[in-house]
């Protein structure tokens, strides 16, 4: 009696050394099984660059090329570009960090969406600068503590909205995925792989070690951000046809944040705002999507 | 792995996969496999494997159902008719939707009438039981089950004990009958009209067997009070035997437990009218409380907090007298066609030493409950097997605890309600109130259940882990203990429990 099918093929090894219960890993784990082994990974400076495995060691079964900050989607472009030379196929996949799709990496994936190149671009989110010791980025949400965002300064700013971002360059196709949702993440991989042009995949991908929570409630945890509204899960093609692909539970708010020691000093003005943004995303997506017409936004308070 | 220079790529690539790396040597803990004890099977006193059954009633393999429950109790058509449901009380399910109703599968599997083979070869050893109540026939059937040769001695001249008291409306007799059949089909000699102590004495069993084991129930309590030796004044079990005399009377009845509402609801169905005299409150009753909501929506009155003092003949009528004792209105009384004394079980049916000797069901844990009676009979089937072949047969597992479960995974989900014979229709006959369910209901009620602590190979443990150290392999889930690093996701995403944690052995 499965709860969730997915693909038996196993093209990621064991001997990784990400830290333990590391959504990134699983989310890599279920991304290569959708992609299958005809795939190019390129991987910027990020945990991935650790988590694949010290010289002479790599864990994933495909080509994977470790490659410097800021660059990827030109690299990715680049690798693209010399496979259509030489007449060959395969999935071009970007694997960063928000770090670098967020941040230093914006430009060359602007680029690359404005030229149509046709990869996948994946920016698994842990919603800081992890690999370096849990800085801030502009993925990291507000009111978070991070070592350069402390308690008593925590995070001022909103957290970009990388997929209505990219919604705005009319990529032909962009969604929101996460590992508790294992069908829904391998179904947009899929999808991606038969879209020519660029793809993004946006994975929230919660960090014991960076969020401050115990390593076995990872898949809680991303099942949380989805059920209390926090993190939708959809897809925009060509920047204008919405689909959402699950409608939350509504749990309150406190139910993700609590179990979060970044979280921990938030206070119940903080966790108010927290619904008030939800409740206006999710009244944009309402707006934007047509399935959604009808279903009642519900965020507790 | 080391490299000299020269060996070096002149490009940085992988040489090879990262299996050497053991990541599982960063573990502390580590998760294992380890099916647990559904907590309805924990507090079934029969400790049925409830779960494992419910699961194949799920895939519509009713067959097998059978066979399992039947491995543990003989008797499940009068369980899932008569027990209190100690089962339901822990379901984990009760706060999401409602307990599975379990005792209404165990009717159903009871219903299907299937008998199990006993292939065993016979061991040689000859057992005596003594009596034929529900602990009596389970004892005789695991026993039989296990190879030994068993003779059962029962004073009256039909087999059954108490379960013969009960009436038809709650328990029909056939499938009492039917149950009986099953379990004499495990082969066994069976002695009707032979009562120890008058027929036949220990001294003279333990001369012709290897081991006894006396399962004589308890007999009634008797109430001391003035007038207990008119006529018309009956013991429960008396009054529950007759059937003529007592038509379209008066009764009044004493006690709180099984007998007294029985006998309430028995008077109740030859048209008497029937109040009950309970000396306590409703929630201190003994009885089943199914069965008094049933009574009473059948119109059977129940006075608590009253203590009878005497009975009076006058004229062709009883004068029962009694004592209201909490609000101090003190002493009423009422006169009827008949009174019955239904207050309960005391003393063993069998006197003098019992050295050497097995017991079980009632006289021994005097529990007072069919279940507990079948559970015991079990219980000393394999003692006795203990006793002989030193093999003992009870497995010990831990059991699953309510934060075991992951309720992520189910949703609030309700069972299907019991069709009932109308009040109106069901008063005039002795014909069963309760008519059970329907196969497709019993399909979808055995889906609502959690699987508490039976891996149904749901896959979430294999899904869920990011060190990709679980792997299927003839549809067990195993795991790469040079890989795990002990993160627990796999404990935490089990919806059921199955997957534990232990410290690593460093
Ligand atoms: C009216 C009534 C309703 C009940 N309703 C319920 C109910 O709804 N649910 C429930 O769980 N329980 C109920 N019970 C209780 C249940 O029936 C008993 O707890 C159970 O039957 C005990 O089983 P036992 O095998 O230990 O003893 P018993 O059933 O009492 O069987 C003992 C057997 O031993 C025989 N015996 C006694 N002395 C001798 C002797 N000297 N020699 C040979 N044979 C002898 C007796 O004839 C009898 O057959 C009810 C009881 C009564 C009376
Ligand atoms: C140009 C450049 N700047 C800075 C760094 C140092 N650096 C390496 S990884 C990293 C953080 C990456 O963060 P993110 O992309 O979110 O990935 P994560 O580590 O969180 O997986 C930084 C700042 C670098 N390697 N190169
Ligand atoms: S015998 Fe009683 S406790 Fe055991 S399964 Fe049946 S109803 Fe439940
Ligand atoms: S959910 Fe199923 S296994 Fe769990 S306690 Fe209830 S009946 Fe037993
Ligand atoms: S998660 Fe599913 S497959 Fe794994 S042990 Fe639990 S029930 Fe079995
Ligand atoms: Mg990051």
């Amino acid at each position: 009696m499965k709860i969730f099918n997915i693909p038996e093929e196993e093209n990621m090894n064991p001997g990784h050394v990400a830290c333990p219960g590391c959504a990134s890993a699983l989310s890599m784990r279920f991304a290569l099984k959708a992609l299958g082994r005809e795939t190019i990974l390129v991987v910027p400076a990020c945990c991935w660059s650790v988590i694949d495995g010290p010289f002479p060691y790599s864990s994933v079964k495909v080509p994977l090329f470790h490659i410097a900050f800021g660059t990827t989607a030109a690299f990715a472009s680049g690798i693209r570009a010399a496979l259509k030379m030489k007449n060959k196929k395969a999935n071009v996949v970007v694997w960063c960090g928000d770090g670098e799709a967020f941040d230093i990496g914006f430009q060359t994936l602007s680029g690359a969406a404005e030229r149509k190149e046709d990869i996948i671009f994946v920016c698994y989110d842990n919603e800081g600068y992890m690999n370096t010791g849990i800085q801030r980025s502009s993925a990291t949400p507000i009111r978070a503590w991070t070592t350069t965002t402390p308690k008593k300064y925590p995070k001022q700013e909103l957290k970009k909205d990388l997929v209505e971002i990219f919604a705005a360059h009319k990529i032909p196709y962009a969604a929101t995925a996460t590992v508790a949702f294992p069908e829904d993440m391998i179904r947009k991989f899929s999808r991606a792989k038969e879209i020519r042009g660029l793809k993004l995949i946006h994975i929230l991908s919660p960090c014991p070690s960076g969020w401050k929570f115990p390593e076995n409630l990872t898949v809680k945890i991303s099942r949380l951000a989805v059920e209390t509204g926090i993190f939708p899960l959809y897809e925009v093609e060509y920047g204008e046809k919405y689909t959402v692909n699950h409608i939350p539970k509504w749990l309150p708010v406190e139910e993700y944040l609590k179990k979060q020691g970044r979280f921990s000093h938030l206070t119940e003005k903080d966790c108010q705002e927290k619904r008030a943004y939800i409740e206006k995303k999710w009244l944009e997506l309402r707006e934007k999507s047509k399935s959604l017409e009808k279903i009642p936004i519900l965020v507790n308070n | 792995m080391k490299f000299r220079a020269s060996e070096l790529p002149l490009t940085p690539v992988s040489l090879r996969n990262t299996i050497p790396i053991r990541t599982g040597d960063w573990r502390y803990v580590e998760p294992f496999y380890e099916e647990k004890l559904s907590p309805c099977a924990f507090a079934c006193p029969v400790k049925t494997d409830i779960t494992s059954c419910i699961a194949l009633l799920a895939e519509e393999r009713f067959g097998e159902a059978a066979e399992l429950w039947k491995e543990s109790n003989p008797f499940p058509g009068v369980c899932g008719r008569v027990c209190p449901r100690f089962c339901e009380r822990e379901c984990l399910r009760k706060h999401l939707g409602g307990s599975i109703k379990i005792h209404l599968l165990e009717r159903f599997i009871g219903d299907l009438n299937i008998y199990v083979q006993n292939k065993i070869q016979r061991n040689g050893k000859k057992i005596a039981i003594v009596g034929s109540g529900p602990a009596g026939l389970a004892c005789a059937y695991h026993l039989s089950r296990k190879g030994y040769e068993v003779t059962v001695f029962e004073k009256e001249n039909l087999l059954g004990g108490l379960l013969r008291t009960i009436p038809s409306y709650r328990l029909s007799q056939e499938i009492v009958d039917k149950e009986i059949e099953g379990i004499l089909k495990q082969g066994m000699d069976i002695e009707i009209n032979k009562e120890l102590g008058k027929d036949f004495s220990l001294q003279e069993l333990k001369q012709q067997f290897d081991a006894i084991c006396v399962a004589t129930g308890l007999k009634e309590r008797k109430l001391n009070i003035e007038g207990v030796k008119l006529s018309n004044v009956w013991s429960g079990r008396e009054f529950l035997k007759l059937n003529k005399d007592i038509q379209n009377k008066k009764v009044a009845v004493i006690g709180g437990g099984d007998t007294a509402v029985d006998v309430a609801r028995v008077a109740l169905r030859r048209g008497s009218k029937v109040d009950v005299f309970y000396r306590r409150r409703r929630e201190d009753m003994p009885a089943n409380p199914y069965e008094v909501e049933e009574g009473m929506e059948e119109g059977v009155n129940i006075e608590y907090l009253s203590e009878p003092l005497k009975i009076e003949k006058y004229g062709s009528f009883l004068r029962l007298f009694l004592k209201k004792k909490a609000d101090g209105n003190g002493e009423f009384f009422i006169d009827v066609d008949g009174v019955v004394i239904a207050v309960g079980e005391e003393g063993k049916t069998v006197d003098g030493e019992m050295e050497d000797t097995f017991l079980c069901g009632d006289i021994l844990t005097q529990k007072g409950t069919v279940s507990h009676a079948i559970g015991s009979g079990k219980e000393t089937a394999s003692l006795i097997h203990e006793y002989f072949f030193g093999e003992s047969t009870l497995a010990v597992l831990p059991v699953v605890k309510p934060e075991d479960i992951n309720l992520d995974y189910f949703k609030v989900d309700y069972p299907p309600e019991e069709k009932k014979r109308d009040v109106s229709q069901r008063i005039k006959d002795f014909d069963e109130v309760c008519q059970g369910l329907t196969k497709e209901e019993v399909i979808k009620e055995a889906k609502r259940c959690f699987s508490c602590g039976k891996c149904n190979g749901c896959d979430n443990c294999y899904v869920f882990c990011p060190d990709a150290a679980i792997s299927k392999q003839d549809g067990k889930y195993i795991i790469d203990y040079d890989h795990c690093k002990g993160c627990g996701i796999c404990v935490e995403e089990c919806p059921r429990g199955v997957v534990s944690m232990r410290r690593t052995e460093k």
